[in-house]
């Protein structure tokens, strides 16, 4: 590097740069009001790169509902929705490991948590993405959708294994491991838009969201 | 008494020539080359696995259609060249472009414009949909940031080819050993250096997160790694058996991540920590199935590889003069 006043500019530079880095990395879990708001400042050079980690998962595990596998799936058009064989889970032929498998794992995910969030504007946002994943089947696909849900798949515990009860020691199991945060009806409309009607665990249904335009703001009834 | 009041006088001096002699002493770029095609090949890895689902996701009536993506918070300064159109020839397109300029990347054609080039199109992927990107994306972008900064294309490129194929022929040593110094480089250093310094903090970033839980304390999250049953690329739950083997494993890969940025550094732990880096990446990637995120934390451990232990292991290029500054 040229002169001293070019290390000392470079100097400067890697000493923000990093300063930038590391904020953002310690934003990443159990952030404090301080942190949340020096990171925010910060986003305007953090987010265009990437630097930004915000609850990204580098712990791997801590064995909490977001930790287990999600699966999405969809019921084709006149279809036993109890028949577990009926439903498509996506991406069909999906390869563990592959990036592809989860993407689709976390879009189920994302299912789960808006949809079973209280806040009203968390519904809204996993009714609109319900409606985009059943209407890409329908538009790409020539799939016509009668209900889609996010299933999350729980963790075998070692005892579970050595219990002896086959459907413990089975994980794939529907009633001992598979729970549904997140399912809702489809309703094709005329215009080939898909209205979503949310299924309460209850059995209640949810207000149909608008096919189309863009989500009800924060805070509508 | 004068003497201790001398050393502390002193001190700032030192910190600065420290400073200076680890950012910016003139090292061979031979592994920031190697870091070039590895993280070239992983960027590929990457493009690739969005070809089959590219209209799917981001095409008209798409999964995550640019009116979906309204109702997210995407954040005010994400920048996506795949948020200019949804039209599938468009798409193709661009993603076609894309394979052409992280070949280009990789073998070293026009290095730095297809470094910087390869960089926006990682970035508009993940932008494009942040949703649906996890642990291996800052990786990989961080790692592509400072690839752009260095002479990447010095060894191991057609750059470098066409360049030596330019340069006048001379079977002389000396003349050999001096375009050879010539290539040492400040900047080889200090992307090198931001990259080693970001990869460490991953590292601790990875153990205190992991401490974060009760599960990394008590010694059986390796076993809820390996209990997820559609993640998994292998299945070891007769591993249930032998709870020590899997809290064993756990205490090893927290001691690991904690251990490894302090470790690193030491030439002589060096060797050791990237054995057992490679080993714990290994082994994660098959429990957990996130193959291309253990592979890119496990590139970016090589980093801490001098560009020495590179020629030896590789025999195929001449050994460069010790460069103090890489090791």
């Amino acid at each position: 590097m040229a002169g001293p006043i070019a290390r000392a500019v470079a100097s400067l530079l890697i000493f923000i740069h990093f300063f930038c880095v590391f904020v953002a990395m310690s934003a990443n879990f159990n952030r404090s009001p301080l942190q949340v708001r020096v990171a925010d400042t910060l986003s305007i050079y953090t987010e265009p790169l990437n630097l930004e980690l915000l609850a990204v998962p580098y712990h791997l595990t801590h064995a909490d509902e977001p930790d287990v596998d999600h699966r999405l799936e969809i019921l084709p058009q006149g279809k036993d929705p109890a028949d577990s064989a009926n439903w498509i889970v996506l991406p069909a032929g999906g390869v563990h490991g592959s990036d592809s498998s989860r993407r689709y794992q976390q879009i189920a995910a994302t299912l789960a948590t808006f949809g079973t969030s209280p806040v009203p504007s968390d519904e809204a946002i996993s009714a609109r993405l319900a409606q985009s994943v059943a209407e890409n089947l329908l538009h790409q696909q020539g799939i016509t959708p009668q209900r889609i849900r996010s299933r999350r798949h729980a963790l075998q515990a070692p005892e579970n294994i050595a219990s002896g009860d086959p459907r413990q020691m089975d994980p794939w199991d529907e009633q001992v491991y598979f729970r549904t945060p997140y399912e809702a009806n489809l309703i094709v409309n005329d215009d080939g838009t898909i209205s979503v009607v949310k299924v309460d665990p209850e059995g209640e249904v949810a207000r149909p969201v608008a096919p189309a335009g863009p989500a009800p703001p924060a805070g509508t009834p | 008494m004068a003497s201790a009041t001398s050393e502390v006088s002193q001190l700032p001096d030192q910190v600065g020539r420290s400073w200076t002699r680890f950012w910016f002493t003139p090292s061979d770029p031979l592994t920031l080359c190697v870091m070039r095609i590895l993280v070239g090949l992983t960027a590929l890895w990457y493009h690739a696995s969005h070809t089959t689902d590219l209209v799917r996701w981001f095409g008209p009536h798409g999964i995550l259609s640019l009116r979906t993506l309204a109702s997210f918070d995407r954040g005010a300064w994400r920048f996506s060249l795949l948020d200019l159109s949804e039209a599938p020839g468009y798409l193709w397109l661009i993603h076609g472009l894309g394979f052409v300029v992280l070949l280009a990347m990789t073998a070293g054609v026009f290095t730095r414009t297809s470094t910087i080039l390869s960089l926006l199109l990682v970035l508009s992927y993940v932008h494009r949909a942040p949703m649906i990107t996890a642990q291996f994306e800052p990786v990989l972008t961080m790692m592509l940031l400072y690839l752009c900064i260095g002479p990447a294309g010095a060894y191991l490129s057609v750059d470098s080819l066409l360049r030596r194929r330019k340069a006048t022929p001379s079977n002389d040593s000396a003349a050999g050993e001096a375009q050879h110094a010539c290539l040492n480089s400040s900047w080889a250093t200090v992307a090198i250096r931001l990259m080693q310094v970001h990869v460490a903090a991953f590292y601790v970033l990875i153990g205190l997160t992991m401490l974060n839980g009760d599960t990394w304390w008590v010694g059986d999250a390796m076993w809820w790694l390996i209990a997820r049953t559609e993640s998994r690329m292998v299945n070891l739950t007769f591993l249930h058996r032998a709870p020590f083997v899997f809290n064993a494993w756990t205490h090893l890969v927290v001691l690991v991540n904690l251990t490894f940025p302090l470790l690193v550094w030491n030439r002589s732990a060096r060797p050791i920590m990237l054995v057992l880096a490679a080993l714990m990446w290994g082994s994660l990637a098959l429990v957990t199935g996130l193959v291309s995120y253990c592979a890119i934390m496990f590139i970016a451990s090589l980093a801490f590889v001098t560009p020495e232990t590179m020629c030896r292991l590789g025999r195929r290029f001449q050994p460069s003069k010790p460069a103090a500054a890489a090791n």
